[in-house]
């Protein structure tokens, strides 16, 4: 058999249109009569409109039409994941607002105008009176009596309040007998998903037809159809959702958002096509933001290091209104994980809801696994060092030990296979843990401060089965769909329902199809993101493109193989039992000359001149696959830092990083992934923070002040894997979107806390920045550290 | 937020409290003033149009500002509101002068409680604590150029 | 205002508003949409291009200021059908993902390296502190600077 494709580093077949400026983004296509749409904001975080005077605007050179949300015919954008079991309530999200703004940012009027630059001009002559109200920001505080309220239907601003738990008498009981309890308050800080393409939308409605076209920057153009015809009412087999090329999403361009349904009613309202470009100020004002918690947690263990119970309580902000998924993220996301790759006997999770005068908050990248991930890897850190006892060796005495199919932790979830010892061995491989204490005890002699984080981690991803979105509240199936192909000359093609916007699954989709079915990498062609084209899918979040729609594939190549062996038979006139497989060929058991090409299969298929009994024409196969569980890859990252004590300025020197996705179809991409979710992860920790002041305005409203992550902030990551198999995956992949902005986090945390021991000090809040860290040593120091 | 700053002028009291009063010179030394006129029916109150050139905000602004609380030639309260380009300003500033001992010069004092919202916020409330003593001393260097030339 | 900007080798004429930036001049004019826009604050270097050889950020330039100068965007960087050293080397080493920031790191990168030949790591991470990615943690496009400059 030839060399098998998969598991090779191929170059991706996107980049060619990507490297010379010829991919197409939604923002760059023009249309005849295209007209330019602006939103009218709110300056305010929280006011009662009291008067919208548009009479100015409408007469401004250009304009085209300007609307208030009382012209809208337009539904309410919804909340898709309805978290049962909490008491949940979504407050009305109108697509503008008519009476109350509750953020800066919140849509009051629309402006349509042949030029965005008019358009622009013409928003300032939109005059709005607005009578302040008083607002909040923060979730914990949000919650107590006497705080602003947002509604006046949900009391003490909580959308819901959750909780999931081993067995509360267990869990108390656990705390009250424990020889070590360790607590911390964590805050998660809000961080902006900042997807280099800011969000775009270019709507057509063809009144002829009666046909809306919506070109959208979106992570699942299914989902974003399936609202967007609930929203405008466009039935929707009439309403085609095109996701073009995507500038990254990160979860921010999951949600459908109101932009997206105003651009679309002006279209059908006009007869024009209507664009909306959002620019980054904008971006950062009204695209989700993500994390936003206040956490309580605290941990319970024997005086030996057996941890024997965890329970937190997360109050997690949601901003002004509920977002597509928000309720489902600081939950079914968040607090199942807090087993993290430990087997903890007692675990009870306890989630508020909170809404704040602040931008709305959603899935971003790891969604609410890395809270639940920093956390539990925070208290870990904290017993160790409440135990003196070494993190590592702390951590292997409570890791779930070797399982290859199936774990099912205290809180419910089962884990599919977990190897965590070996991925620590491996990293530890890597890395002279016992050599570098020696440097650190050596160098806090000589005043230099050295620390170093070690985190062991399991991840759930690859989401996940329909039935349990449907036991948890998420209103949609979490299944993949797949077609597979072969034109009469021999290519094929495969359309899929998933929507990728970087992560290059036409080119790893090819690699599987190209092993599947034993055709060239490069007759293979993946297409994706047209609805309609692509067949039903979910969408790419969730770390779920390849281990749900990458089984779809898998399923319909296989479909597509066993027709074609049976073409093979019947045209070698043998039995298809007797018809064995290699490389692309089918061939006479025992008789290797006489076979037939795939190839050959496929075209007599087509042609259909000469069937077997019963096979209907054509060589094209569709799957649906619903995973029966959801994926956990898992591994160990290292981080070493500095912290200099005169500036405060934290120094990461290195950083090793072992993770387990299964087999990795293409290594480099899988690489890739990896690197990206780092940066994403290390910049919380370090530079990046949405900042907020007391009236609810966002200071950090542009790129110029919110601290973006920049290459010369990072080493040369180390990375390896070692490989074990999801045993209910048709190839036993696992999603690897995410796992680096998952494990590290709490890794570089931790090694600057570490680094920061002799000061006495156990906690900060994030972004440790110069400032910062600085402070907290003179603040130790104040106070008798060293 | 609170802001504050001082300003000295090569003048006497007398002559810098005429000068503070003046519209005109106020409208000359305005940074950025695109135009300045009485509001009707007011006294001491004008309609302002100022050009901002930011990144993010780069537009009109359309203001009030406001003089009032006037005890010559000692204090007297400044205030200020504005919109435009998705953002909103208001203002007040107390503003005190006091003679040198010689009395040649002046020493002017203000003390400002600021409130910015909006898109201006998202850059500008990090920039204001310096960029508002820097537009305030560019004003007051404009305004001390049009002091009458000393006998 | 009249603008005559050469572009790609060819030359444009142009009315335009004053206030009109090089980016949008460069896709909405004349098409040329490769050049990505991705912050207001010239921060992100999305925008990245060559005027008269050097490279700016054209969401900091106006049109009129480009009138009489030489523009090269990413579309021109490729000479007769051959991808630039440095576009190869970005195909290469997987140094792009959603490809957003790429035209306009690739752009920065070439005057980069023209400038510095044989640059280590650490010159290339502090070169392209002016270009923000957010999908690749940057360290395939340092081995893509690394591995271009090589074949340069």
């Amino acid at each position: 058999m030839a060399t098998r494709i998969f598991g090779s580093g191929i170059k991706r077949r996107e980049d060619p249109r990507l490297i010379t400026g010829k991919a197409r983004y939604t923002d760059d296509f023009q249309m005849a009569g295209m007209v330019h749409m602006v939103v009218v904001r709110s300056p305010h975080a929280h006011a009662r409109i009291t008067s919208i005077d548009t009479s100015a605007a409408r007469g401004a050179p250009g304009v085209v039409a300007v609307f208030t949300g009382h012209d809208l015919k337009l539904g309410a954008i919804p909340c898709a994941w309805l978290v049962p079991g909490s008491d949940l309530k979504v407050p009305a999200h109108p697509a503008l607002a008519t009476e109350t703004v509750r953020y800066v940012g919140d849509g009051v009027a629309m402006i349509i105008a042949t030029d965005r630059y008019l358009a622009q001009d013409a928003a300032d002559l939109v005059q709005v009176t607005y009578e302040v109200l008083p607002a909040v920001v923060n979730p914990e505080t949000s919650t107590k009596e006497g705080s602003p309220q947002l509604f006046p239907e949900i009391a003490n601003n909580v959308a819901f309040h959750w909780v999931a738990s081993s067995g509360d008498d267990g869990v108390n009981q656990a705390f009250a007998e424990a020889e070590v309890v360790v607590k911390e308050r964590i805050v998660q800080q809000r961080l902006l998903p900042t997807a280099m393409e800011p969000r775009a939308v270019l709507a057509q409605w063809d009144k002829y037809a009666e046909e809306l076209t919506v070109y959208s920057t979106t992570q699942n153009p299914h989902i974003a159809r399936f609202i967007l015809s609930g929203v405008t009412g466009v039935p929707e087999h009439k309403l085609r959702v095109i996701a073009p090329e995507v500038g990254g999403g990160f979860g921010s361009k999951i949600p459908v958002y109101a932009d997206e349904a105003l651009a679309a009613w002006a279209s059908m309202k006009l007869g024009v096509p209507v664009k909306w470009a959002e620019t980054r100020s904008e971006n950062y004002q009204v695209t989700i933001h993500g994390r936003d918690h206040v956490e309580y947690v605290e941990m319970a263990a024997t005086k030996e290091g057996k941890v024997t119970a965890i329970r937190g309580t997360v109050y997690a902000g949601l901003g002004a209104y509920i977002s597509t998924a928000a309720p489902g993220v600081p939950t079914i996301l968040h607090g199942l994980m807090y087993s993290g790759a430990y087997a903890i006997p007692h675990i009870r999770a306890e989630t508020f809801g909170v809404l704040t005068n602040t931008t709305p908050v959603d899935a971003y990248r790891g969604a609410g696994r890395p809270e639940a991930t920093f956390l539990v890897e925070r208290l870990m850190d904290r017993l160790a060092h409440t135990l003196n006892m070494d993190p590592v060796a702390l951590r292997r005495k409570n890791l779930i030990p070797p399982f290859e199919n199936g774990y099912t932790v205290a809180i419910g979830l089962t884990y599919d296979s977990g190897n965590y010892e070996a991925a620590l061995a491996k990293a530890l491989g890597m890395f002279d843990y016992e050599g570098f204490r020696r440097e650190q005890a050596a160098a806090r002699q000589q005043g230099r401060y050295l620390g170093i984080g070690v985190t062991t981690y399991s991840e759930c991803c690859g989401l996940g089965p329909s039935q349990v979105a449907g036991a948890v509240g998420f209103q949609g199936g979490l299944w993949e769909s797949a077609i597979v192909r072969f034109s009469p000359a021999g290519k094929v093609q495969a359309l899929i329902g998933a929507s990728p916007h970087g992560q290059g699954e036409e080119t790893t989709f090819a690699q599987i199809i190209a092993d599947e079915l034993g055709v060239p990498v490069d007759d293979v062609e993946i297409a994706h993101g047209d609805t309609n084209r692509s067949p039903m899918g979910w969408g790419s979040y969730g770390s779920r493109t390849t281990p749900v729609g990458g089984a779809a594939l898998v399923t319909a190549a296989r479909k597509i193989k066993e027709k074609a062996r049976a073409m093979a038979a019947h045209l070698l006139e043998a039995a298809t039992e007797d018809i064995e497989y290699g490389d692309g060929k089918f061939f006479v058991r025992g008789a290797p000359d006489r076979f037939k090409s795939i190839q050959e299969a496929a075209l007599m298929a087509t042609l259909a001149w000469n069937l077997p009994a019963g096979m209907e024409p054509g060589m094209e196969a569709s799957a649906f696959y619903d995973p029966p569980n959801f994926v956990y890859p898992f591994g160990t990252h290292i981080a070493v830092v500095e912290v200099n004590p005169a500036t405060g300025q934290v120094d990461l020197q290195r950083y090793i990083a072992v993770d387990d996705c299964g087999p990795q179809i293409n290594p480099m991409i899988v690489e890739g992934q990896i690197h990206g979710g780092l940066v994403q992860g290390i910049g919380q920790v370090l530079c990046e923070g949405v900042v907020y002041d007391d009236q609810g305005q966002l200071l950090t409203g542009t790129m110029m002040d919110y601290a973006m992550p920049r290459a010369d902030m990072f080493p040369t990551f180390e990375i390896e894997s070692t490989v074990t198999p999801s045993p209910h995956h048709p190839i036993g992949v696992k999603g690897v979107g995410e796992t680096g902005a998952i494990a590290s986090t709490p890794t570089v945390y931790n090694a600057v806390i570490d680094a920061l021991q002799p000061f006495g000090i156990e906690q900060m809040e994030m972004p440790l920045t110069a400032p910062r860290v600085w402070k907290a040593i003179q603040d130790a120091r104040a106070k008798g550290g060293q | 937020m609170q802001l504050s700053g001082t300003y000295t002028f090569n003048a006497d009291q007398q002559t810098v409290w005429k000068l503070l009063m003046d519209p005109q010179a106020i409208a000359k030394a305005l940074p950025n003033a695109q135009s300045m006129t009485p509001i009707e029916g007011e006294t001491d109150a004008w309609r302002v149009i100022v050009k901002l050139n930011l990144p993010v905000i780069n537009g009109a602004f359309n203001g009030i500002i406001r003089m009032s609380e006037q005890v010559e030639p000692d204090h007297y309260r400044l205030t200020v509101s504005g919109e435009g380009q998705q953002s909103v300003i208001g203002g007040t500033a107390l503003i005190t002068l006091t003679p040198d001992a010689g009395g040649a010069k002046t020493l002017l004092k203000w003390v400002a409680d600021a409130n910015i919202s909006g898109k201006l916020a998202g850059i500008g409330q990090r920039l204001a604590g310096s960029v508002a003593p820097m537009m305030a001393n560019q004003f007051f260097n404009a305004m001390a150029k049009q002091l009458p030339a000393r006998p | 205002m009249k603008v005559t900007v050469t572009v790609n080798g060819t030359r444009y004429e142009r009315e335009v508003e004053s206030r009109m930036l090089l980016v949008h001049f460069l896709r909405e004019e004349l098409g040329l949409t490769g050049t990505n826009i991705g912050c207001d604050t010239s921060q992100c270097g999305a925008c990245t291009v060559h005027m008269d050889g050097k490279s700016v950020k054209s969401c900091a330039v106006l049109a009129v200021q480009a009138d009489g100068r030489e523009v090269t965007t990413i579309e021109g960087l490729a000479q007769d059908g051959t991808l630039h050293p440095l576009q190869a080397a970005f195909w290469e080493k997987h140094g792009l993902q959603c490809g957003y920031c790429t035209p306009g790191m690739i752009m920065a990168g070439s005057a980069f390296l023209r400038d510095h030949p044989h640059p280590t790591d650490e010159e290339i991470r502090h070169g392209l502190e002016g270009n923000i990615c957010r999908c690749t943690g940057y360290q395939n496009i340092v081995a893509a600077m690394k591995s271009a400059a090589e074949n340069m």
